[in-house]
């Protein structure tokens, strides 16, 4: 009876980890009723929180230096590939327990090998060429950059050293700058390494940094300016192998890649134009093999082409030459206007309805406590209410929402308010009936000064004599009243934001909306340009601009 | 859509000069039940407009007993709240599902799909 049980789990289980895997290599996997030399390990997986060192522990005797053990990132399986198919190995392993989980194994029919499997998950374009110099060259070279760095000052401990040759990388700009070539060229041991690697790559350095790791340090994801280094990044790891990270920026996956010392890592198509790479500042790594592996002191030289040809790449959303896929802000017509409100407000909401809602839940407490403190009994507009997460708050007070998007009314619908659909800039509604109004994140949608002065008007005509209404907008300084250090800022004020919408694990569709972000004391200036309206109050919480006005 | 909502409406097209009240038509009406506040309805009283309430609740068949004339307030009538009552039902609780506003200038309909009326015009218009 239990072994049925067990049986039917087991299957399920196998079964689940066999589509993870035939996701992974391209192909339909399944289980094996006759030893192969690849072996399955359900639930002895990273995302169990289980290691190589347990593995081994569980195969037990002397585990053979030729089983090798692969440990996908993030997933409740491994695999173990053995030189030969050994018969008794999953009969001894099966349903056995590591830290209480229990093993499901099976043999996979499948010829799948480590290589195939670890190469699958890298992101396409990555290559690593092992052993492109001797342990000879390597020491030199090693030497050679220690002493060369020996000279410089260093700012910040924390940080690694670095030496340029060819251009002098800026790192404000990221970027370097053409008409400043330095006059120091590449080192012979450089010019010795291009010379040994020439058929492996596609390009002609005219660039090197020299990065020198000290365990513990390590780089911030990032994608390499696609404006000035063309095609193919190099890098040629020395003294220590490292485990690199790669980021796909959309779906946020993360695949980590171990760069063995004295490898030439070329990072061309999508992971040198799409994926991020970084290395986490740590003292040790985790292989694909599943080991801890201590990091040592790692020079690598970073070798790559100059351009002046601007980029015209498949990835727009990490190109400078494309502004980063961003629409350009431009409008010189109240039509323009429209268009962009049509494209990036109204349809992007449209679009992104339900998932939008899903994280728009909490009501602020400065929304709140304004609607509070209006009179019992009163009649409200919510102008822009979204899912309706104000249109509820008070028991006794009615607030009629209104939006421009079918879908998030629809929602407020679902949850029992009353709403109508119409566009801020045209409120079908007879003047002076509301005792307050609300207008949260929304004016910050409207692209021109007038437009967003003549939705502040429609808001006030909504007002019945000392009628109040609360307006929020996105400022464009962040972080004012944190005492945060560093504030942060948007670049412009008139700005294209990025939303994802996860379709699912794998993809995810990119939304821009477009916003205005507000300067200091911007709104309450608007506000001013309103006939019959007088300001109460401005405040700034939660990195926007609140500002209550009261009609007179 | 709740009869108060329609109260408060009025065509916005473009040069129309007195776009209330939107005429009214309905395909599909509910019922439901909304806690009666005196306070309210009697704030409420003075922003509407009588006649279109009457107008449309009658559409709907459900203007027996309210009033031609709107109640002022202040003066103390025996069966005040029967009728505060009454009015709180045509106001808040009746609601079209479906159905259709049309501005009474320029003919242009309004959709009322899922009790939310569709206000939003074209560029053009």
């Amino acid at each position: 009876m239990a072994s049925k049980v067990n049986q039917k789990k087991q299957h399920r289980n196998i079964m689940k980890c066999l589509k993870h895997l035939a996701d992974i290599v391209g192909h339909t996997c399944t289980p094996s009723t006759l030893p192969t030399p690849v072996v399955l390990l359900g639930n002895a997986g990273h995302a169990n929180s289980i290691g190589a060192s347990d593995v081994r522990e569980l195969v037990g005797g002397s585990f053979p230096s030729s089983y090798r053990l692969y440990f996908p990132p993030n997933k409740q399986f491994s695999l173990l590939f053995t030189p030969q198919p050994v018969p008794t190995l999953v009969g001894d392993i099966n349903l056995q327990k590591i830290k209480e989980v229990t093993l499901y194994c099976c043999y996979v029919t499948e010829h799948v090998t480590m290589e195939t499997v670890a190469a699958s998950l890298r992101p396409p374009g990555l290559h690593i060429h092992p052993d492109v110099v001797t342990v000879e060259q390597e020491q030199q070279m090693i030497q050679f950059f220690l002493d060369s760095a020996a000279g410089t000052t260093q700012e910040d401990l924390k940080h690694r050293k670095t030496l340029h040759y060819g251009y002098q990388f800026n790192y404000k700009t990221n970027s370097v700058d053409l008409d400043s070539p330095l006059s120091e060229g590449f080192p012979e041991c450089v010019r010795d390494v291009m010379e040994g690697i020439r058929k492996l790559i596609n390009i002609d350095p005219d660039q090197c940094t020299v990065n020198i790791y000290q365990p513990g340090q390590g780089i911030p994801k990032h994608v390499d300016t696609h404006s000035i280094f063309t095609q193919e990044i190099l890098s040629l790891s020395l003294g220590s192998g490292v485990v690199m990270e790669f980021r796909h920026p959309i779906s946020g996956t993360v695949v980590p890649v171990h760069l063995p010392a004295r490898s030439l890592t070329v990072m061309s198509g999508e992971s040198r134009y799409l994926w991020q790479h970084g290395i986490t500042p740590r003292k040790q790594d985790v292989s694909e093999e599943g080991d801890v592996i201590s990091r040592g002191i790692r020079v690598s030289l970073t070798l790559r082409q100059c351009t002046t040809e601007p980029c015209r790449c498949e990835y727009p959303s990490q190109c400078d030459s494309q502004n980063y896929g961003k629409p350009r802000f431009s409008v010189a017509s109240d039509a323009d206007a429209a268009k962009i409100e049509g494209e990036f407000v109204s349809d992007v909401y449209e679009e992104i309805a339900d998932h939008f809602s899903h994280t728009r839940h909490s009501p602020w407490p400065g929304v709140v406590d304004f609607l509070n403190s209006l009179p019992s009994r009163s009649l409200v507009l919510d102008v822009g209410c979204g899912n309706g997460k104000y249109l509820g708050v008070r028991e006794d007070v009615l607030v009629i929402g209104n939006d421009n998007s079918a879908n998030l009314l629809s929602i407020c619908r679902e949850r029992g308010h009353e709403t109508f659909a119409c566009n801020a800039l045209s409120l079908p509604v007879r003047g002076g009936l509301c005792d307050g109004g609300i207008c949260i994140a929304m004016l910050h949608h409207l692209s021109t000064r007038d437009r967003r002065i003549r939705c502040l008007g429609n808001l006030a005509s909504l007002l019945r004599p000392g009628g109040r209404c609360l307006v929020t907008v996105w400022a464009q300084e962040q972080h004012l009243d944190d005492g945060e250090v560093g504030r942060r800022e948007f670049a412009a004020q008139d700005v294209f934001v990025d939303w994802q919408k996860k379709q699912n694990a794998a993809e995810a569709e990119l939304f821009y909306r477009y916003y205005h972000v507000f300067r200091e004391g911007e709104l309450e200036d608007l506000v001013r340009e309103v006939k019959g309206v007088e300001v109460e109050r401005v405040t700034y919480e939660k990195a926007n601009w609140c500002c209550v006005f009261r009609r007179t | 859509m709740k009869l108060l909502t329609h109260n408060m409406m009025k065509s916005h097209c473009k040069g129309v000069v007195n776009g209330f009240p939107l005429k009214l038509s309905s395909t599909q009406v509910e019922l439901k039940e909304v806690e009666f506040n005196a306070d309210f309805i009697t704030r409420m009283l003075e922003r509407l407009e009588w006649g279109a309430l009457v107008d449309a609740a009658g559409q709907l068949g459900v203007a027996d007993g309210l009033p031609e004339m709107a109640p002022s307030s202040g003066k103390e009538e025996e069966d005040e709240e029967d009728v505060l009552r009454k009015i709180h039902h045509v106001l808040l609780e009746v609601e079209i599902t479906e159905g259709e506003l049309e501005c009474p200038e320029t003919g242009r309909k309004f959709p009322i799909k899922n009790g939310i009326p569709d206000m939003r015009l074209n560029e053009d218009e």
